[in-house]
């Protein structure tokens, strides 16, 4: 589905990426674990085409997304949910959810599909999105990204911050965009959720890629969250 | 019947009920009154037309004279040297303005925030240079009159202060119906999320560059409508237009009114040309009390009338 094939990224003249290889398949939950600062925002940022590439290419099935203008990627099939949420906060919780369906042009059932999917959007329907908890905005923006109907998600730390229901009720949406097929590349701090619902991990450290291991294979040796974290 | 269509029928409901509003009022206005609104609506279009860029847009533009007088002198110039009738003259005008920001939004729209600001401002002042440069047509600030012969249509005198009303009315309906439809329709929206943040629209898949430009020709063209509107009804094509003064004035209708409203720049124009009229009936420094009307809205009501209204009374106004 999604390939990363050697590839570096450079703000200007700080490198923060090197040679960094990847894939996820469709159905699959890759998640990127390092500490902070390590490059797995600025991997998102430039599978989105947000960051242009020093070297390498990315390709989401027969498409090279790095030769694509970044406006171009989403209509790929990928969504992104960015770390801070990204939402239009002076917008209501409906005009957010149909800037997103507006993207595919879908319509009415996609968009009653994602509210059954998070029923306390439907509740806070005609509120400003400024005005939501930061639960409520973590919802919102997982919705605006599945209203785009997507094979690839990408979401950038979602339950930072968050209780424990919603972050079980965001777990429980990932794993079922999984079992639709959606590929989805997680950057997640938080551990039980990695060993929950991820199928592989990739760790990220100083901007390379060094390892990628199997959920089970982390759950058998987990001296490597130590290693690559500094946490037991 | 979806939330949204409801919203765009009672959308409508208001536009149309303040067309026929404005209609009937000329049975109860005095002739003074009804010459001043008439030329309020006219400027209420300009102020529509920047409100698309401005407050659906977020881009601040500081050089819409150039394109009133796009209009203006599209409509003008065709009319006087070439004595095109008017309907031919208004397509000129309205021509000449889609181009002429076509090019200036192609060229100015490759900077962002405050340089935006200054380049179409540079664009304007170059605009009214040029007008003044080419004085042996345009007439410089002195301008010239289109006669009265030549403001007819099919026997239709636009020169009556009747006929002059009820045109201004339907161009302004028209243009208010034209707004209210494309503020509530897909591109509309994309233009809010990109006024709340490009990266964001963007990144959800929406070419920001191209909807911006498109924004600007219509901003632009809608803008020298009013021009050329101006100068048909009113028979006067003048330099003045196009300084930096009426780049100024929809700025202040729109916020006085309510940026990103549909019904904002018609409120903040009928306030700021009443409010000028009032009190320079008491003061020579009528535009002193503007200023203080201003500062008070801006620190009471910083969403404008409009805004205030759709904040706290009527949610769905687009």
């Amino acid at each position: 589905m999604l390939s990363l094939n050697n590839v570096e990224v450079a703000y200007d003249k700080v490198q923060v990426l090197f040679d960094v290889s990847l894939d996820v398949q469709a159905g699959e939950i890759l998640c990127l674990l390092g500490r902070n600062g390590a490059g797995k925002t600025t991997a998102l940022k430039s599978i989105m085409g947000l960051l242009p590439l020093k070297a390498g290419s990315i390709r989401c099935e027969d498409q090279t997304l790095s030769a694509l203008p970044a406006f171009e990627v989403p209509k790929q099939g990928i969504a992104y949910v960015p770390q801070g949420r990204g939402l239009f906060s002076e917008l209501t919780v409906a005009q957010n959810i149909e800037i997103g369906l507006m993207v595919k042009g879908s319509g009415s059932d996609t968009r009653e599909r994602i509210l059954d999917m998070f029923p306390r959007l439907r509740e806070r329907f005609k509120q400003r999105a400024e005005t939501l908890s930061g639960g409520e905005q973590q919802m919102l923006a997982m919705a605006r990204a599945l209203s785009m109907e997507p094979k690839l998600l990408l979401l950038d730390e979602p339950t930072e911050g968050l209780q424990p229901s919603i972050i079980a009720l965001i777990q429980d949406v990932i794993v079922k965009m999984k079992q639709q097929g959606v590929a989805v590349v997680l950057v997640e701090h938080h551990i039980d959720t990695v060993l929950a619902i991820a199928d592989r991990v990739a760790f990220i450290e100083n901007g390379r890629c060094p390892e990628v291991v199997s959920i089970v294979e982390l759950q058998n040796n987990q001296g490597k969250i130590h290693r690559y974290l500094g946490i037991n | 019947m979806s939330t949204s269509s409801n919203t765009k029928l009672k959308a409508l409901g208001l536009h149309l009920s303040i067309i026929a509003v404005l209609a009937v009022s000329f049975l109860v206005l005095p002739e003074y009154h009804s010459g001043i609104i008439a030329r309020v609506l006219i400027l209420a279009i300009y102020a529509m037309g920047y409100n698309l860029l401005f407050g659906y847009t977020g881009l601040l533009s500081l050089g819409h004279a150039l394109f009133f007088a796009s209009g203006m002198y599209g409509l003008g110039l065709a009319m006087q040297y070439l004595n095109a009738p008017p309907l031919v003259g208004l397509i000129a005008g309205l021509g000449f303005a889609a181009f002429v920001s076509a090019v200036i939004g192609f060229l100015a729209l490759r900077t962002t925030g405050v340089a935006f600001m200054i380049v179409t401002l540079m664009f304007a002042q170059a605009g009214y240079l040029t007008i003044l440069l080419m004085g042996e047509y345009t007439r410089g600030d002195e301008g010239f009159v289109i006669k009265q012969s030549q403001r007819m249509i099919a026997g239709f005198d636009l020169s009556h202060a009747t006929n002059r009303y009820f045109v201004s009315v339907f161009l302004f309906g028209f243009c208010l119906l034209i707004i209210g439809w494309i503020v509530q329709s897909g591109f509309g929206k994309t233009l809010v999320a990109i006024r709340e943040n490009e990266e964001r629209a963007r990144m959800l898949g929406y070419n920001v560059q191209l909807h911006k430009w498109i924004a600007v020709v219509i901003s632009g063209t809608m803008s020298g409508a009013a021009g050329a509107a101006y100068a048909l009804l009113f028979g006067y094509v003048g330099g003045t237009f196009a300084t930096v003064q009426y780049s100024i004035f929809p700025l202040l209708y729109v916020l006085l009114g309510g940026a990103g409203t549909t019904i904002g720049p018609l409120i903040g124009a009928l306030f700021m040309f009443y409010l000028i009229d009032i009190s320079s009936e008491f003061t020579s420094a009528y535009l002193l009390v503007a200023g203080v009307a201003l500062i008070l809205l801006t620190l009471f009501a910083p969403q404008g009338i409009a805004g205030m209204l759709r904040k706290r009374v009527i949610r769905w106004l687009p």
